[in-house]
């Protein structure tokens, strides 16, 4: 763990002596999971995105554990928010193919390399924003979609 | 048959029935949580005459325990489809009636019976297993009475429920 430093090209915070933050660029993305997978790193615990509609940038987020070491990496990078893009790594952790998936219904992410991505997988006949975009009003949606119950609330 | 006679025929049968009510093991959300106790000793559901089953086709009742999305609601329809005549729908916590803590999500509808008929709705999140043995009473007053008729209103309102569920399930059948 302690060269650790010096394979990533990122930047490597200890928040807790397991439990190390590696923030990358979206460039050094591919290479960074690719030295962590064999420098022991090989469970994918989660994969997601954070969306941070004021900067107008995706974060997505690789939890990759060490089981021999007990550590777990928070691997972050940063795309742009217009046609994101990221590239697959479901050969290196099989697990990761349906996150994947997941990434592009939910967020809209694009995953060069994974066929499904793109597929319907959770959602049907969804026609709308991705729905964990910042910008998509769940509340609005339910509402035109779901019929609701009007009834008048009194407090007696 | 004489019309009295069809008549008194079916009070005798519906009096029948209602004492032998199988209910479809189906548990959507967390009112499954709900159901154990109220089948096993501790509440005991049996004592009325209602038994848990694992067909359909066996089934009498279908208790929609919880929030219903999308893709739940598809199931829940094909099975209650399934389920022969007659057949009575118990919606189940807040969530079937109102859409409860679910109301803004993206994929959850909140409520029931533009669906499939309800016979009965037990409010609360989630109701105690008090409340289910006290619903399931209710539905046999409602079956002696004749007034559990959600099975013949689904018939005759056809267009109406098949309209609602092409509304949020598209084409699918």
């Amino acid at each position: 763990m302690r060269d650790l430093g010096q394979i990533i090209k990122g930047s490597v915070t200890v928040q807790r002596p397991q439990r190390i933050h590696v923030n990358v660029a979206a460039t050094d993305l591919l290479s960074t999971v690719h030295s962590l997978k064999l420098s022991g790193f090989n469970q994918l615990t989660l994969l997601t995105a954070v969306d941070w509609i004021d900067e107008q940038q995706f974060e997505v987020v690789y939890l990759l554990y060490s089981r021999t070491e007990k550590v777990v990496a928070i691997v972050k990078a940063r795309i742009p928010r217009g046609d994101p893009e990221v590239e697959t790594i479901e050969d290196l952790y099989p697990n990761a193919h349906k996150y994947e998936v997941e990434l592009t219904e939910m967020f809209g992410i694009k995953v060069r390399g994974n066929a499904d991505s793109g597929k319907p997988f959770l959602l049907e006949n969804w026609q709308d924003l991705p729905p964990m975009r910042k910008d998509f009003d769940s509340i609005k949606y339910a509402g035109e979609h779901y019929e609701a119950r009007h009834k008048e609330v009194t407090s007696d | 048959m004489d019309k009295e006679v069809e008549q008194g025929y079916n009070s005798v049968l519906e009096s029948l029935r209602k004492r032998s009510l199988f209910m479809l093991h189906y548990c959507t959300g967390c009112g499954a949580m709900e159901l154990p106790p109220t089948m096993t000793s501790r509440y005991d559901m049996e004592r009325f005459g209602i038994v848990p089953y694992v067909s359909p086709r066996q089934s009498d009742i279908l208790i929609i325990t919880g929030y219903v999305n999308i893709k739940t609601l598809r199931r829940i329809v094909t099975t209650y489809e399934q389920m022969l005549d007659p057949k009575y729908v118990i919606g189940m916590g807040s969530c079937t009636i109102n859409g409860g803590i679910y109301y803004d999500s993206h994929s959850v509808i909140k409520k029931l019976d533009p669906y499939i008929p309800v016979d009965l709705y037990i409010a609360g999140c989630m109701p105690r297993p008090e409340a289910i043995i006290h619903s399931f009473n209710h539905l046999m007053e409602l079956i002696d009475t004749g007034k559990a008729d959600g099975y013949r209103r689904y018939k005759e309102n056809a267009d109406f429920y098949r309209e609602n569920q092409r509304k949020v399930l598209g084409e699918w059948r």
